[in-house]
């Protein structure tokens, strides 16, 4: 059994990134896949409402399939009203921030605080780079600070943080911050230094899904990795269940 | 599966920037057994760094003496180097050893493997930023050798499409790739536009999951020709 609990719809790309989606489902018998939409770096309140109603429509085409995070950008006026909307009246069960604030700028906390009150899980972009520098883009120290200033807050930090080495050490004594295994490198050693630092518990599958085609490279790293099969099941479905997904 | 696999881009040795688990010799061994995958062309990852890579290089030899394993030796034309009769093929690095190729005198009667990365560089270390591969420096340094059977490892998709270099690549029978960093793409993109007899496989282990970048090749939907040819037909020509 698998839940992948990050694949994306691109603005203007449903039905690309849907079959992408669907294959994936079909190919390891996805129990469910949890999507967002990705409707740019500094999306407007028009794009952002585009992305969500995709992700609303492909919610409701496959009730039993597919699940979705309200995809924000706390930049926008509207958007605490855009999430209590999509999460209270289509169903969505989680929040995604990406690129468009640091994810510990006060001006994501009304958000981060709704979906505390109401038990939704956040997914979060994080990555520590050493090259590409965009200045609105996460690193695994914000991720910590607001896991220390939120501790109910169910955070899923994306990519490791960006890199293991760094991303997982910075996040280590924060229990409330789950990590997921994709949009790196399928590097040697990933999942065996993860699991060293924080156990098998926090670690969950995902994608990073669309029209890309990584999942069986992801999972080769999760099957190559020294897990009892216990710790897999954790990694594939079992964390994603104990975040309510 | 019942095929004896060749990994044509392999290593052992430790990498400064990251510990890594899988590095020794008797790991890429059990790792290639469990994916039936009978040998490989493999080189030092210390070489890469020594002022004298002959000193991994010697290493890495006597580990792999009495096995099916090809050397492949590290050059920096940049330092001294020797010209083994043992080793099989040369390997160069002209991003982290910072040259032009086509600048430098290269003459080798084996095998040249180019190296366009090892890492990706948004993960590089801040010490240590090596620049992104010259893909026209690399395609005039072929073109200035005709004879040389070349295989290029860790290009991208996008950079083997780079006209000049495709022109090389599919202009000759002894310009050859492999797989390693094709994360995002198809193999059947590639097979499409540049053949299956261009292409071979290689895990860049222990830096990559070697069972992922084996199941971005098996997966594909390609022939099984096609198939053997990547495994490991192409690999038998580049070096018997």
């Amino acid at each position: 059994m698998m839940i992948d609990m990050h694949t994306h719809l691109w603005l203007g790309r449903y039905e690309e990134c849907k079959k992408g989606i669907l294959k994936a489902c079909e190919v390891y018998s996805y129990i469910k896949a949890y999507v967002s939409s990705i409707p740019g770096t500094n999306s407007n309140e028009a794009q952002c409402t585009e992305g969500n109603d995709d992700t609303a429509k492909f919610i409701k085409e496959y009730p039993n399939l597919i699940g979705g995070y309200c995809y924000c950008n706390p930049r926008n006026e509207n958007s605490l009203s855009e999430l209590r909307h999509y999460i209270e009246d289509c169903g969505m069960v989680g929040m995604k921030l990406w690129v468009a604030s640091l994810c510990d700028d006060p001006i994501g906390f009304p958000l981060i605080e709704y979906c505390i009150d109401n038990k939704l899980p956040i997914l979060l972009h994080a990555f520590d780079q050493t090259v590409v520098k965009n200045v609105n883009e996460s690193r695994s120290i914000n991720v910590r600070n607001l896991a220390m200033r939120y501790p109910q807050a169910k955070i899923m930090m994306a990519h490791f943080g960006g890199n293991e080495r760094t991303g997982i050490k910075t996040i280590e004594d924060c229990p409330n911050v789950f990590v997921d295994i994709c949009g790196v490198l399928y590097r040697c050693d990933t999942i065996d230094y993860t699991v060293k630092k924080i156990g098998a518990g926090r670690l969950l599958y995902g994608t990073d899904l669309s029209t890309y085609t990584p999942m069986w490279q992801i999972k080769a790293m999760v099957e190559a990795a020294d897990l009892t099969d216990e710790e897999r099941d954790m990694i594939y479905y079992k964390n994603a269940q104990s975040l309510g997904l | 599966m019942n095929i004896n696999i060749i990994d044509a881009n392999c290593l052992v040795g430790h990498w400064p920037f990251r510990k890594l688990y899988k590095n020794t010799f008797e790991k890429l061994l059990t790792t290639h057994k469990k994916n039936d995958i009978g040998y490989g062309f493999v080189s030092s990852i210390e070489s890469i760094f020594y002022n004298d890579p002959a000193e991994g290089d010697a290493d890495l030899l006597e580990l792999i003496k009495d096995t099916p394993y090809r050397m492949i030796a590290t050059i920096n034309p940049l330092l001294p180097y020797e010209r083994d009769p043992k080793y099989s093929g040369v390997k160069l690095f002209p991003t982290f050893h910072k040259y032009k190729l086509s600048e430098q005198n290269l003459n080798f009667n084996v095998p040249v493997f180019i190296s366009a990365r090892m890492n990706h560089e948004r993960e590089d270390y801040y010490i240590f930023t090596p620049p992104t591969i010259d893909v026209e420096d690399v395609a005039k340094f072929i073109f200035l050798h005709p004879e040389t059977t070349f295989v290029l490892l860790t290009f991208t998709e996008q950079e083997l499409n780079t006209p000049s270099l495709k022109n090389v690549i599919t202009g000759r029978d002894n310009v050859y790739f492999d797989i390693s960093w094709l994360r995002y793409t198809f193999v059947e993109n590639l097979v499409a536009t540049f053949g299956a007899e261009r292409m071979v496989y290689g895990s860049l282990h222990p830096m990559l999951c070697l069972e992922s970048t084996l199941t971005t090749l098996l997966k594909a939907d390609i022939s099984a020709e096609q198939l053997n040819s990547i495994l490991y037909k192409n690999a038998l020509k580049i070096i018997k």
